[in-house]
């Protein structure tokens, strides 16, 4: 499907869903809804609870916001994880709060297995959440849907030489901001 | 420091499967928005009606104003009406003299000097002249007096009979 084509199936499925239509939905979701909950999974560092919880809240702002969704500046799957990007940074940010309360009950249990895991996963989630859209883009391209750096580099219209070079970068941030995170919680 | 593949990797997703709750949620919000679209049309439906019947069962104002005559401006007529009169259509002046061959009377006189009118104006002289004469006989003298307004057949007809 080209672009010409794939921005008319999406204006008709948009304009189905807001008139209610369920099956358009349906097909919507049904393209969308693995690709989706394997990007939220991957930014939330594996924690699940918190990828459900990520992937509920960002299929409801799309059915509520769907009428915000243009297909000429971009495909549903791109406005999508941008939604689902939006949420986690939120469920982030509210899951800190609650750790500061919950501290003391943490710490009792800091020492188990489970925890060292879960705070490892948590971590990856808000250092993949500082990243920069273009940093953020090329990991996920690489470590998500396993492309080679030819690959992506096709795709961007760069040179692999690039695309290299900002990948380095972008580990090297991921790396900086997942030391600091560790740093900051002792 | 862990290694950097490593904690980028994706995991496996759990055992419970996300879709089911998230699709209940948003077929809700989909439900809702049917019924919220249909709730809205017939809520748009039910008020044209009302609208409508509102029209129609309207009481009839009271304080209606009626102009009364004081109120009405006389326009002063800025026409020529003689100017009016010659742009509607002449009547058939041969009409006009079968018509008064049935009437009697000051009618009958009227119609014959309309008709006579009528012939001049047509350059039927002859016509004119016998309708002209059927005219002012029996005529009241008042009748039988010269006006500005005849036609100069008519104003030799009444002098010659002023003359006799």
């Amino acid at each position: 499907m080209d672009d010409r084509q794939r921005i008319g199936y999406e204006t008709g499925l948009r304009a189905a869903v807001l008139a209610g239509d369920e099956a358009a939905w349906r097909a919507w979701y049904d393209a969308h809804a693995d690709g989706l909950h394997r990007y939220v999974l991957w930014r939330c560092g594996g924690i699940a609870d918190m990828a459900d919880d990520v992937l509920q809240d960002a299929w409801l702002t799309a059915v509520r916001r769907i009428g915000e969704f243009k297909p000429q500046t971009g495909g549903f799957r791109q406005w999508i994880s941008g939604i689902a990007a939006f949420t986690l940074k939120n469920h982030l940010r509210k899951r800190q709060r609650n750790s500061v309360r919950q501290q003391v009950l943490v710490e009792v249990a800091a020492n188990t297995d489970a925890a060292m895991d879960d705070d490892r996963a948590w971590r990856t989630a808000k250092a993949l959440g500082e990243l920069p859209p273009r940093y953020e883009r090329v990991l996920r391209a690489k470590y998500l849907d396993g492309r080679s750096v030819n690959d992506i580099a096709c795709q961007w219209k760069e040179s692999p030489k690039a695309v290299e070079s900002v990948l380095t970068r972008a580990r090297d941030q991921f790396r900086n901001a997942y030391e600091r995170l560790g740093r900051a919680d002792g | 420091m862990d290694d950097v593949d490593e904690l980028l990797r994706p995991r496996e997703p759990g055992v419970t499967s996300p879709k089911v709750d998230a699709w209940k949620a948003t077929t809700r919000v989909l439900r809702g928005r049917r019924w919220w679209r249909r709730g809205r049309a017939a809520v748009m439906m039910a008020g044209c009606f009302v609208a409508g019947a509102l029209v129609m069962y309207r009481p009839a104002p009271t304080n209606l104003v009626v102009p009364t005559p004081d109120a009405v401006a006389i326009i002063p007529q800025a026409t020529e009406p003689r100017i009016e009169a010659e742009a509607q259509p002449i009547e058939s002046p041969k009409r006009l003299e079968r018509w008064a061959k049935l009437t009697e009377g000051d009618k009958q006189r009227n119609l014959f000097r309309r008709a006579g009118d009528g012939f001049l104006k047509y350059g039927d002289e002859i016509a004119a002249l016998r309708c002209y004469r059927r005219s002012l006989d029996g005529g009241t003298p008042t009748e039988l007096a010269i006006n500005v307004e005849d036609t100069w057949m008519l104003m030799s007809l009444k002098i010659s009979q002023h003359k006799e």
